[in-house]
């Protein structure tokens, strides 16, 4: 099983790269750089691993790169963000 | 431990280590591997901004200022004192393996640092579990124009076998002050 995330997407700096945006579950935005093969442009998805479930305040996800705003690969999201592929 | 070109090569095979495309012999040194720059390069642009990382959406802020640039056949000449990102042609992939995970290191080349050209000045770590190609931040420290080319050897990478197994769950860790738990 594959997870993902709802983000907004625009072209990196480098080929082959996309900008990433995503909501954290405290309302915040963050945003990262990550590869081509670790997102569904068309459907504005980013690639996950999820760490932890739901406890009421979001889920806890290792992104594909540190976002640049809080310095790390782990963030808690919004539930209704993460959507799963099996 | 630094891994020799054998047993670089040995982890190529095994599949413990991914370049691709694959190197051929020419670019094996005693205890390193050439990677080769790709085509584009990013050329952030001046401004009376500053770079914030906590601004929300920072990435995006970062791509909508720089130009993009594919290097001609003829070459790129980045002036001195200029600044550009560049991106390996080679994916480099380092798969957790237990007891068999290996790291590496991107470093510049000595052909090219005499020209004064730093490749990477300060992000030279590939962390195990990376998978893709890699960033070059590029700068030109010597005095006179240097032409970038597409597919020259620009990089080269050092492989070091990893103690102990990382986890690619660093949720073990939420609460805690440090790795080790305390």
């Amino acid at each position: 099983m594959t997870f993902w995330l709802r983000c907004s997407l625009e072209k990196g700096m480098l080929p082959g790269e996309y900008a990433v945006e995503m909501e954290t579950s405290d309302a915040g935005r963050i945003s990262l750089f990550a590869s081509e093969d670790k997102v569904k442009a068309d459907e504005k998805l980013v690639r996950v691993d999820m760490l932890q479930d739901s406890n009421g305040g979001g889920v806890l996800v290792f992104l594909p790169s540190p976002a640049f705003e809080i310095s790390s690969r782990t963030v808690r999201v919004p539930q209704g963000n993460v959507v799963k592929f099996e | 431990m630094i891994l020799s070109n054998t047993e670089i090569q040995k982890a190529i095979n095994e599949g413990r280590l991914i370049i691709s495309p694959e190197p051929q012999a020419r670019d094996y040194d005693t205890t390193a591997v050439n990677l080769h720059l790709g085509t584009g390069l990013a050329l952030p642009k001046g401004g009376s901004f500053s770079y914030d990382l906590t601004k929300p959406g920072f990435a995006t802020t970062l791509s909508r200022n720089c130009e993009h640039v594919v290097i001609p056949a003829t070459g790129y000449p980045l002036e001195p004192k200029n600044f550009v990102l560049g991106i390996t042609t080679e994916r480099v992939g380092l798969p957790l393996i237990p007891g068999k995970t290996l790291a590496a290191r991107i470093e510049g080349k000595s052909s090219v640092a005499r020209c004064g050209l730093l490749v990477h000045f300060t992000a030279p770590t590939v962390h195990a579990g990376w998978d893709g190609p890699l960033a070059l931040e590029m700068i030109n420290l010597g005095n006179a124009d240097f032409t970038l080319r597409p597919g020259m050897s620009i990089a080269q990478l050092i492989l070091e076998v990893v103690f102990g197994d990382p986890t690619a769950n660093p949720s073990q860790f939420q609460g805690q002050s440090k790795p080790s738990g305390t």
